[in-house]
C-alpha cells in the first residue's frame, strides 16, 4: 500500500512545468531589434500574435520552451490561458493544417540572440534581463494595460 | 492486444525513416499523435461504440503520423497516416492535400481532407486537442462523411480586437461508408460547405452550412421502389428514394479564459434519401482549469426521426399486393433512430506538454423503442447505461 501511495505521489509530481505558476512578483518584457519599426505593443496585440491571429503584419513571434518560468508568466499575464489549454489549441491548429505555432527558443539568452539576428522578430524574456544595445523593449507586463 | 501490431509497426517504421530527415532541418516536418483508450459499459445487454461490459482497449486507440513537406516557400504537401486499433475502421491515408498560402489572408488547399463539419471534426482523432475522452456522440458519431476530395479556400481578416474567417469547400466523397447497419459506397457530388468563424477576446462563434447530392446505390431498396412504381404506387416508390440532397446546419459558441470554459454546439441534419434521419443534436460543456487538472461536465442530446410511410397500398386486395405492402413497411421498421440523452463528467490531467491522461464517466439514456447509438443484444433491454473511459493522449 505504501508503494502504491509513493507511486501515485510520483505520478502527480511529474508535470513540474505546469506547476510553475506565475508568481505575483514575476514579470516579463517583450523585446525586438532596434531596426524593427515597432515601438510599443499592447496585451491584445501580443495575444493575437502568439495565438497565430492577424493584426501585427510581418512580425514573427518567438516563444520560450515549456518549463521556462517566463513562459508561464507570459501565458498568465498576457495570453490569459493555461499552458495545457495553449498546448491543446496548438495541437488543434497543427493537425487541422490551419496555423503554425511560434518558433521556440530554449532559454532567454537564445531568444535574445534570435531577435538580434533577425529583423521583425519579437520575444519575451524575464523582466530585469540585461539586454544588448541593439535590442529595445516594446512591452512590459508591469505597466497596466 | 492494444493496437494492431502490423499497423503499429508500419507507423513506427515510417517514423524512424523520416526522423533523420527532420533532424537535418530538411523541408520535411514530421509530427504525430496517438491515444490509448480503455473503457467499459456497465450494462451487459448493450454495446456502445464497441464498449461492452468488459474492459476493452480496441475501440478507439490509434496512432498517426503527419508529414508536412514544404515543397516551395508557400506550398506545403501534407499527408496523415492513421492506424486504428479497431479493424472495422479504415486505416491508411487519412489526408493527402496540397496547401498554397497565398498570403496571410488567403489559403487554398486541394486534395483529400477532413470535412470541417463541427468544431472538433478535423481533429476528432487527436484526443490531446480536446478535454473529453470522446466528444459527444450525438454530434461526433460518424453519420456524416469524415473526409472529402476537393478544394478548400479560407479567407481571414483580423484587427486588434476581432478575428474573422470564412472557409468554403467543394468536392466529392466516394469511399465506403456505414449507415443503418449497412456498408455502402455512396457517390456524393456537389459536396460543399461554408463556415464562418468569429473570435473576440476569449469568445468564439462558428456557423456552418454543408450540403451534398447523394446517391446511395442501395440495390434492394431501388428494386422494391421499381416494383412499387410498376404497380402504380408512385408516391410510395418515391418515398424510398436513395438519391437526393443532404443538408447540415451547424452553430457553435465557446468561451475559454484562464479559469474556466463553456462550449456549446448545435446541428440540424435534413435529408431527402430515406435512410438518412432528420437529426437535431446539441451539447453544452463547461469546465474549470485547475492546472494541471481540467474538470468538466457535458450535457448532450439528439433527436432522430424519419418521415411517416406513405399509406397508399390497400390491404386485402390480392396476396401479392399485401406482400408488397409488408415489404414496404418492413423497410420503415428497419430504420434505426438514434435519439439519446447523456450527462458526462470528466477530468484531464496534463502530464507534460505532450502527454495527457483523461477519465470520463458518461450516463447514457436512450429511448426504449429506438437504437439510441447502442448495439443491442437483447431487444427488450432498456436503453440506459454508464460508460467508463480513460485514455492516455500524446502528440509529438
Amino acid at each position: 500500500m505504501r508503494l502504491l501511495h509513493l507511486f501515485m505521489a510520483s505520478i502527480l509530481m511529474i508535470p513540474v512545468f505546469f506547476t510553475l505558476q506565475a508568481q505575483q512578483d514575476e514579470h516579463i518584457i517583450v523585446i525586438t531589434q532596434l531596426d524593427t519599426q515597432l515601438n510599443n505593443v499592447n496585451k491584445t496585440m501580443l495575444r493575437n500574435l502568439y495565438m497565430g491571429n492577424l493584426g501585427l503584419g510581418d512580425i514573427t513571434p518567438i516563444a520560450l520552451a515549456p518549463g521556462e518560468l517566463a513562459r508561464s508568466v507570459f501565458n498568465v499575464r498576457v495570453v490569459g490561458l493555461t499552458e495545457s489549454r495553449i498546448q491543446a489549441y496548438w495541437a488543434q491548429m497543427r493537425f487541422s493544417g490551419r496555423k503554425q505555432r511560434p518558433i521556440e527558443a530554449s532559454d532567454p539568452a537564445e531568444a535574445i540572440l534570435m531577435v538580434q539576428s533577425t529583423v521583425n522578430t519579437i520575444a519575451y524574456v524575464p523582466a530585469g534581463t540585461v539586454l544588448p544595445k541593439d535590442v529595445k523593449i516594446i512591452f512590459t507586463s508591469q505597466t497596466p494595460q | 492486444m492494444l493496437l494492431n501490431r502490423y499497423k503499429l509497426h508500419l507507423t513506427l517504421c515510417c517514423l524512424c525513416l523520416t526522423l533523420p530527415l527532420q533532424a537535418a532541418e530538411s523541408p520535411i516536418e514530421v509530427s504525430g499523435f496517438g491515444r490509448i483508450v480503455g473503457g467499459f459499459l456497465d450494462n451487459p445487454e448493450l454495446s456502445y461504440q464497441g464498449y461492452q461490459d468488459e474492459l476493452s482497449f480496441d475501440s478507439q486507440s490509434l496512432a498517426a503520423l503527419q508529414i508536412d513537406w514544404h515543397a516551395m516557400p508557400k506550398v506545403t504537401v501534407t499527408t496523415q497516416l492513421l492506424a486504428h486499433s479497431d479493424s472495422n475502421r479504415n486505416s491508411g491515408i487519412e489526408w493527402l492535400y496540397l496547401t498554397y498560402d497565398v498570403n496571410e489572408q488567403w489559403q487554398i488547399r486541394v486534395g483529400k481532407q477532413r470535412t470541417p463539419f463541427f468544431r472538433y471534426s478535423d481533429v476528432q482523432n487527436v484526443g490531446f486537442a480536446y478535454h473529453w475522452v470522446t466528444p459527444p456522440q450525438q454530434l461526433y458519431n460518424g453519420v456524416l462523411f469524415p473526409t472529402y476530395d476537393g478544394l478548400n479556400i479560407k479567407y481571414r481578416i483580423g484587427t486588434q480586437d476581432i478575428q474573422f474567417s470564412l472557409e468554403g469547400y467543394f468536392g466529392e466523397y466516394n469511399d465506403e461508408y456505414e449507415i443503418a447497419n449497412l456498408t455502402i459506397q455512396p457517390e456524393i457530388k456537389n459536396f460543399a460547405g461554408l463556415i464562418g468563424h468569429v473570435k473576440w477576446d476569449y469568445l468564439s462563434a462558428q456557423i456552418g452550412f454543408h450540403r451534398g447530392d447523394i446517391n446511395l446505390f442501395m440495390d434492394e431498396l431501388n428494386g422494391l421502389a421499381a416494383i412499387l412504381q410498376q404497380a402504380g404506387y408512385q408516391d410510395t416508390a418515391d418515398s424510398l428514394s436513395t438519391k437526393g440532397r443532404v443538408e447540415v446546419l451547424f452553430a457553435s459558441l465557446a468561451y475559454h479564459n484562464m479559469d474556466y470554459f463553456v462550449e456549446a454546439e448545435i446541428i440540424k441534419l435534413l435529408s431527402e434519401p430515406l435512410v438518412f434521419p432528420t437529426l437535431s443534436s446539441a451539447y453544452i460543456s463547461a469546465g474549470l482549469y485547475l492546472p494541471p487538472f481540467t474538470l468538466h461536465s457535458t450535457v448532450a442530446t439528439s433527436h432522430a426521426s424519419y418521415p411517416q410511410p406513405v399509406n397508399e397500398i390497400p390491404m386485402g386486395l390480392a396476396p401479392q399486393v399485401d406482400q408488397l405492402a409488408m415489404a414496404y413497411r418492413q423497410v420503415y421498421a428497419a430504420l434505426e433512430k438514434d435519439s439519446l440523452g447523456s450527462f458526462a463528467v470528466g477530468v484531464r490531467y496534463d502530464l507534460s506538454e505532450n502527454f495527457a491522461l483523461k477519465a470520463d464517466i458518461t450516463r447514457l439514456r436512450g429511448r426504449r423503442d429506438e437504437r439510441s447509438f447502442f448495439d443491442i443484444t437483447h431487444h427488450e433491454s432498456g436503453r440506459a447505461a454508464t460508460l467508463y473511459q480513460f485514455s492516455l493522449e500524446w502528440v509529438f
